[in-house]
């Protein structure tokens, strides 16, 4: 099971060790060298940036206090349910030349006022911060609250000032915790085209999308997703240098410093930034869909709904291949203590850790290969290879591959309170052993279950890279329906299966807030979505130490 | 011994873990409603005992009986579930799902449902927390907590209750309630039961006999009275709470002599060496410029004082004392045994007086006296012990 999960990354990686040279000396001299700036650009635009963000508003909502404190403390997680492909073209509508923007701006100033490009990097990282930050900031929340209070005591004892002992003392501690939320972002950053490619920027996956999709180049697709991999593979070590030789966070109590208030303008600067950046990033484009919902009288009824079953048909399909595979590995790592067990564990997560990209081309040379090498493997006249973009199938691997960790993370959790003692007080108290699985597991596990689901179900309905990619012709989800329309600068019909897609995005981050809300429980939620991104391979266990 | 009717009975039991004995052949018989304190350092086998007389844990030999059924050993293996032992464990291991009624009820299922509603208000007074029934475990103190894994192990009435650690998880006050307040439950009960720590005033205590245990072998079972007067090593005289050891002379008669005065009479051995074992409380003393020990230490603990003395031979002994004498810190003193108390002798770290078989007030033995190592005489109480 393992090995079907890791396949499409070894396919990958096994093409990267035979390139094709006339495919990059070819690149070479054309768009290679502006891709490559671009990505790492981008990268290193938004890697800042979400981080410059996420830590500060972290700090200021743990640290001080100020209007509308507790609320912002949770609202902040919001943008996490907008994609960055929505925002996205809402951003350009907004502020391009013909948007509301520049035209009450010529309006009061004349013809010629003076407004920057907006279809730039800078553009693209601005929205991809906003939509990505959250990342960061639940992550540093996390870390401010389980292990901030005792060092930031000590170090405010041995005489640093409030930002000298965070700066000193605290962010050190948060520093690996910091670094896979950050290796998260780039790694979404990596998975993304559809956002890049509003605001003309050649990244290296929108070449990947570009070959395939335009060329139907399945060969040179490949050629470029190495690519891909190697820039994954670089934050990947980009991160295990940020980490040094620390280890993951600790669960400890759940507390933190006592917030000083912030006094004068000061308290208005703080209450007026996270205003800004939680409408910037979600009150606004909400609402300029909303207003969309209303005016779009093309979209119909049919047409919203046959989108809509397509999307919750491959989501629903999606989370249950995910929890069924995750319910093998979990159980499984339990169950045996096998060294093969816990490395196969280990190495299911990786899906997670890589560009849907590369997962998604991954998962397109695995059928080819595996059609080749079983040609009379066929179902309806169609071959193993054709059968990957023709039906479903790839499309659910691809996700599977790449969801899989967020099933276990949550799986994980809720078997962690099944403990060998609670087991045995059962056994003690009379149970034989289908007893205890019927009333001791199930019933600690349905949680766990129910929220590995949702989580799958959720990803997958956002989700636009790989769909994208694999989906067979004509099987549009409310996704691929909002990218056709934006395509044809049809914006104003997007609100309906923009807002749907951002609703239900909403729905985990909600419980997830909620978790946080209600102190003494363990936040499932936010280990599932933040985890799978910090165990990657090589550093899941106690107190392992990262790097190699 | 093996007694008829033993409510639970180990004979020579034992469990390997790899090349090393966790249990090496322990064998202990319990009266029926008897509290045995299982006491030792960790890694000492006892929690090993535990899960083997539990059933969670197969022993590679010896015979595990409870009441009249043999349920391991002599070729017969009786499953957890069906032993009707109950088990209270460290972390208490509530299940989280469950209400505090369904936790308890979760052993009754073969009664009938009012039957249990009923058994569970039962133990629920038991333990004094009635009002607690309809919450989750985790809206739950710890010592709250503890109270309901009791009841929870005592609902279908087991024959016997194990106790792994219970008390170590709560804060020292709480602890030495909810001991009491246990002791009083299982008393209630009826139950046997058998309780792992390594606290000593714990196993002191609880039990109505204690047995200390080191490398998986008991190496005293008894009253905890006796286990703590009359320890047969330095080990458990040590391991029972705070004992200062005194180096003891042979003055070539049936006595010895030590710096607190002479013991005996008693057959002396012609080899090894001997040490006198002095409890805290045993030791008395008195400012007197001509004494021969310096108090070097005081402690003043609110109910006793903790002084430490430095004997002139260098010994340095602890005394709890009351609180209303103030002794400076420098004050020469004269230290002795107080009244009446006999300290054990050890040779070579084994006890060879006074002997067990018999209570030493029984065998009229003397305690030491007073008298400094220079014969020069002591209070008059003291004298008048010796002259006895």
């Amino acid at each position: 099971m393992a090995g079907l999960i890791i396949a499409p990354v070894v396919a990958i990686a096994s093409e990267a060790l035979t390139p094709s040279l006339d495919f990059w000396r070819d690149q070479w001299s054309t768009r290679l060298p502006n891709m490559v700036t671009s990505t790492l650009g981008l990268l290193v635009l938004v890697g800042v940036g979400t981080l410059a963000l996420g830590v500060s508003l972290a700090w200021l909502v743990s640290a001080y206090r100020f209007p509308g404190r507790t609320l912002f403390r949770f609202a902040l997680v919001l943008p996490l349910a907008m994609p960055g492909y929505v925002l996205g073209y809402i951003f350009l509508t907004t502020f391009s030349f013909a948007g509301p923007v520049q035209s009450t701006l010529r309006d009061w100033f004349g013809a010629d006022a003076w407004f920057p490009e907006v279809r730039t990097m800078a553009g693209a990282s601005l929205v991809l911060c906003l939509t990505l930050y959250p990342y960061v900031y639940v992550l540093a929340l996390t870390a401010l609250q389980e292990q901030g209070l005792r060092t930031w005591q000590v170090a405010r004892t041995l005489g640093h000032g409030r930002i000298r002992a965070a700066r000193r003392a605290v962010l050190p501690g948060a520093r690996p915790t910091l670094a896979a939320a950050l290796a998260l972002v780039m790694m979404e950053v990596l998975t993304d085209f559809a956002t890049v490619q509003y605001f003309n920027v050649n990244t290296v996956s929108l070449g990947v999308f570009n070959i395939l999709k335009g060329r139907a180049d399945r060969a040179a697709a490949t050629e470029l997703a190495t690519l891909v991999l190697v820039f994954a593979l670089a934050v990947i070590a980009v991160e295990r240098a940020l980490r040094g030789r620390a280890r993951f966070h600790q669960r400890g109590a759940r507390q933190f410093l006592e917030p000083v208030s912030l006094q004068g303008g000061r308290r208005w600067a703080a209450t007026g930034l996270c205003l800004g950046v939680l409408t910037a990033g979600f009150v606004f484009p909400v609402l300029r869909l909303v207003t969309w919902v209303e005016i779009g009288g093309q979209v119909t009824a049919r047409q919203y709904l046959e989108h809509l079953s397509k999307s919750g048909l491959l989501a629903g399909l999606a989370a249950v291949s995910c929890l069924v595979v995750g319910l093998m590995v979990t159980s499984g790592s339990r169950l045996s203590g096998g060294r093969a067990t816990r490395w196969a564990t280990r190495a299911v997560l990786i899906g997670y850790t890589l560009p849907g990209t590369v997962v998604a081309i991954g998962v397109l040379v695995v059928f080819k290969v595996t059609g080749d090498l079983m040609p009379g493997v066929t179902w309806q006249g169609r071959s193993l290879a054709v059968l990957g973009t023709t039906t479903l199938l790839g499309v659910l691997y691809a996700y599977t591959v790449r969801f899989v960790p967020l099933t276990t993370a949550t799986l994980d959790a809720s078997l962690e309170k099944v403990t060998p003692s609670v087991v045995m007080a059962a056994r003690t108290l009379g149970a034989r052993p289908g007893r205890i699985l019927a009333r001791i597991h199930a019933p600690l596990v349905r949680s766990g279950m129910m929220a590995a689901l949702l989580l799958v179900f959720v990803h997958t309905l956002q989700e636009i890279s790989v769909v994208l990619l694999l989906r067979p012709f004509g099987f549009d989800t409310l996704s691929v329906w909002v990218w056709d329309l934006t395509a044809n600068s049809a914006w104003e019909q997007t609100g309906l299966p923009a807002l749907t897609i951002v609703a239900v995005a909403l729905v985990p981050v909600i419980l997830m807030i909620r978790a946080g809300t209600t102190s003494g429980r363990t936040p499932v939620w936010e280990r599932a979505l933040v985890e799978p991104a910090m165990t990657t391979p090589g550093n899941r266990g106690a107190g392992q130490i990262g790097g190699t | 011994m093996n007694l008829a009717g033993a409510a639970l009975s180990l004979q020579g039991l034992h469990k390997h873990f790899g090349p090393t004995a966790a249990v090496g052949g322990v064998s202990v018989d319990l009266a029926a409603g008897e509290h045995l304190a299982l006491i030792g350092p960790s890694g000492c086998g006892k929690s090993t005992m535990l899960l083997m007389i539990a059933g969670l844990l197969a022993p590679d030999g010896g015979v595990v009986r409870i009441g009249d059924r043999t349920v391991s050993g002599d070729g017969a293996w009786v499953e957890p579930e069906r032993r009707r032992v109950g088990m209270v464990f460290q972390d208490y291991a509530l299940f989280p799902h469950l209400t505090v009624a369904a936790n308890i009820a979760f052993g009754l299922n073969r009664l009938p449902r009012r039957d249990q509603a009923a058994r569970v208000s039962e133990v629920l007074a038991l333990v004094g927390l009635e009002a607690l029934s309809g919450r989750y475990p985790h809206e739950l103190s710890s010592g709250q907590q503890q109270r309901i894994a009791l009841a929870r192990s005592l609902a279908p009435a087991p024959d016997v209750i194990l106790l792994d650690e219970p008390f170590s998880n709560l804060d020292r006050a709480l602890r030495d309630t909810l001991r009491t307040e246990t002791k009083a439950v299982l008393r209630r009960a009826g139950a046997t039961a058998v309780l792992v720590t390594h606290d000593h005033s714990e196993a002191l205590g609880f039990g109505d006999r204690v047995a200390v245990m080191r490398g998986g072998r008991v190496l005293q079972i008894g009253s905890p009275q006796e286990v703590f007067e009359l320890p047969e090593d330095l080990f458990v005289a040590g391991f029972l709470g705070a004992a200062d050891f005194l180096a003891a002379r042979r003055t070539g008669g049936d006595t010895v002599d030590s710096d607190l005065g002479p013991v005996g009479p008693l057959s002396v051995p012609a080899e090894g060496e001997l040490a006198l074992m002095v409890r805290p409380h045993d030791l008395i003393f008195e400012a007197d410029e001509k004494g021969w020990a310096t108090v070097s230490s005081r402690e003043y603990q609110g109910v006793s004082t903790i002084y430490e003395l430095t004997l002139d031979s260098g010994t340095r002994l602890v005394s709890r004392r009351d609180p209303d004498v103030a002794y400076p810190l420098g004050t020469r003193v004269r230290p002795r045994l107080a009244e009446g108390k006999v300290p054990a002798l050890f040779c070579d770290g084994r006890r060879i007086w006074p002997r067990t078989e018999s209570r030493p007030e029984q065998e009229g033995l003397r305690g030491p006296g007073t008298a400094p190592p220079g014969g020069s005489p002591g209070r008059p109480g003291g004298v008048r012990v010796q002259a006895e």
